[in-house]
C-alpha cells in the first residue's frame, strides 16, 4: 500500500500541470474528468480532504456551467493547494 | 433422498452455510472492474491483494463489456460515469446478452445522486457503492454480491432436481436432450438414450402402499446414479427414467443397462425377503436413425423399444 500511496503522491505535480494546461485549453470536459478520477480515488489513498475537496468543486463546476462562479475558483484553489501540500508532505517523509 | 447436487458431474459445490462463500473449496471467484481511473484500479489491486478474488482491470466500457463476455466474471464492479458510453448503457448491454446476464453487477455512483442508484438497481445491478469508498465496504458488498449469485445458483440448481429421486427432472432432461442432440449432429458424435421402467409398479403400489412405492423409485434413482459420470440420469416422469449417453454408441448403453437391470433386480427389500423387482430398458441411438430423424424420434423409437421389452416379458433390454 505505501508504494501506491507513494506514486499516487509523486504524480501529483504531472496532474497540476496537466490541469493548468487543460484549463488553459478552455478543456473542460477532461479537466472535469481529471477533478472526477480524484474525488474517486483520493479517499482511497488515505486523503480523504483531497476527495471532499474535488466533490466540492465538481459540484461547482456543474452549476456554473462554461463561466465559472467566484466559488468555484475557490474551490480550484483550495483543492490545488491541498495537492501541493500533500506533495510537500512527501518531501518532509523522506 | 441422494445428494444429486454432490453426484452429477456438472454439479456445482454447495453453499448452504456463509462459511463456505469464500472458502478453499470454492473455485477463486472473478471479480472485473470497469472503471477508467487508472488510479482506482491500482487501489483495488492493491487493498484486495491476498482476498480470495481474482481481479481484472477495464479501463473503457468497450474493453468492459469484451472482457465480461470473455471472463464470465462472478462479479462486476461498474463506474456509472465511463467515457464513451456510460454505466448504465455497459449494465443494459450486460443484461441483454444471455452470457453475461446472471453476473452480478455492483455499480460505483457518486454518493449524492440518488436517481443514478435507482436507475442501476432498476437496471438490475445487485448493489451500489458510492464513491469515494472505503475497501472494507466495498469487499463486504462483493462478499455480499457473491452470496446472492450462489443463492440464485442453488436454486436454479434445485429448479431442475427432481424432488423425490434427486435425479434431473423433466425439465432438464427435455433441454439437456436438446443440447447434446445438436451437438452429436454437429460433431457426427453417437448419442444413445436409455428409456427405463419399473416393472408392475402398479401392483407394488397397490400391494405394499405408496411409501413403498416411493421407496423403489428412490432406490432405483440410486442405481441408475451410480457409475459413469458423464451420463446423464434423469427422472422422467412416475416410475419411468431415462438416461441420455453422450458418445455412446447402442452397444455400450446396452452394456450399462445390463449392468443396472442387474443391479435392480438384485436389490435387497426390508421387510419382504422375497421380493424381487426389476425394470425394463429401451435404447436408441442416433447413429442407427435416419441422418434427419428428430430428437423427439429419437425418444419415440427408445419408448418403442421399451415397449417391446415389456411386451417380451418384461426385465430386459431391447435396442431400437
Amino acid at each position: 500500500m505505501r508504494e501506491i500511496v507513494q506514486s499516487f503522491l509523486e504524480e501529483i505535480p504531472k496532474r497540476l500541470a496537466r490541469m493548468e494546461s487543460l484549463l488553459a485549453e478552455g478543456n473542460q470536459i477532461e479537466f472535469r474528468r481529471v477533478v472526477h478520477q480524484m474525488k474517486g480515488a483520493g479517499g482511497g489513498y488515505g486523503f480523504q480532504e483531497i476527495s471532499n475537496a474535488a466533490a466540492q468543486l465538481e459540484c461547482c463546476m456543474n452549476l456554473s456551467g462554461e463561466q465559472w462562479s467566484r466559488d468555484c475558483l475557490a474551490h480550484l484553489v483550495t483543492f490545488q493547494t491541498l495537492l501541493r501540500q500533500a506533495h510537500a508532505g512527501l518531501r518532509e517523509r523522506r | 433422498m441422494i445428494g444429486a447436487e454432490l453426484s452429477h458431474d456438472e454439479a456445482s459445490p454447495i453453499w448452504d452455510t456463509e462459511s463456505n462463500l469464500m472458502s478453499e473449496a470454492t473455485p477463486v471467484p472473478r471479480l472485473l472492474a470497469i472503471d477508467d481511473s487508472e488510479l482506482i484500479h491500482r487501489l483495488l489491486q492493491v487493498r484486495l491483494q491476498g482476498e480470495r478474488l481474482e481481479l481484472h482491470s477495464a479501463l473503457s466500457a468497450s474493453e468492459g463489456i469484451r472482457l465480461a463476455q470473455e471472463l464470465l466474471p462472478e462479479v462486476i464492479l461498474l463506474d456509472i460515469e465511463l467515457d464513451e458510453i456510460d454505466g448504465f448503457e455497459v449494465l443494459s448491454r450486460l443484461k441483454q446478452d444471455p452470457r453475461t446476464h446472471d453476473i452480478a453487477v455492483i455499480f460505483i455512483s457518486a454518493a449524492s445522486d440518488t436517481m443514478d442508484r435507482v436507475r442501476g438497481l432498476d437496471l438490475g445491478a445487485v448493489d451500489f457503492i458510492a464513491k469515494p469508498f472505503e475497501v472494507v465496504e466495498l469487499k463486504a458488498r462483493v462478499r455480499l454480491a457473491l452470496r446472492m449469485r450462489h443463492l440464485v445458483k442453488m436454486l436454479e440448481h434445485r429448479a431442475q432436481i427432481d424432488g423425490l429421486s434427486g435425479l434431473w427432472n423433466r425439465r432438464y432432461f427435455d433441454q439437456r436432450l436438446s443440447q447434446e442432440f445438436s451437438e452429436a449432429r454437429r460433431h457426427g458424435r453417437p448419442l444413445s438414450l436409455i428409456m427405463c421402467d419399473v416393472d408392475r409398479f402398479k401392483r407394488l403400489n397397490d400391494q405394499f402402499g405408496h411409501p413403498f412405492g416411493d421407496h423403489v423409485i428412490e432406490r432405483v434413482a440410486q442405481v441408475l446414479l451410480g457409475g459413469r459420470g458423464s451420463d446423464i440420469a434423469c427422472r422422467y416422469g412416475g416410475e419411468e427414467f431415462s438416461m441420455i449417453l453422450p458418445s455412446t454408441t447402442a452397444t455400450h448403453a446396452q452394456e450399462v443397462a445390463e449392468r443396472k437391470r442387474v443391479m435392480i433386480e438384485s436389490q435387497s427389500w426390508t421387510g419382504h425377503p422375497d421380493l424381487v423387482v426389476t425394470a425394463s430398458f429401451g435404447i436408441a441411438d442416433l447413429q442407427r436413425m435416419p441422418a434427419n430423424a428428430t430428437m423427439e424420434q429419437l425418444i419415440q423409437s427408445a419408448d418403442a423399444a421399451l415397449y417391446r421389452a415389456k411386451q417380451q416379458g418384461r426385465n430386459r433390454i431391447e435396442i431400437a
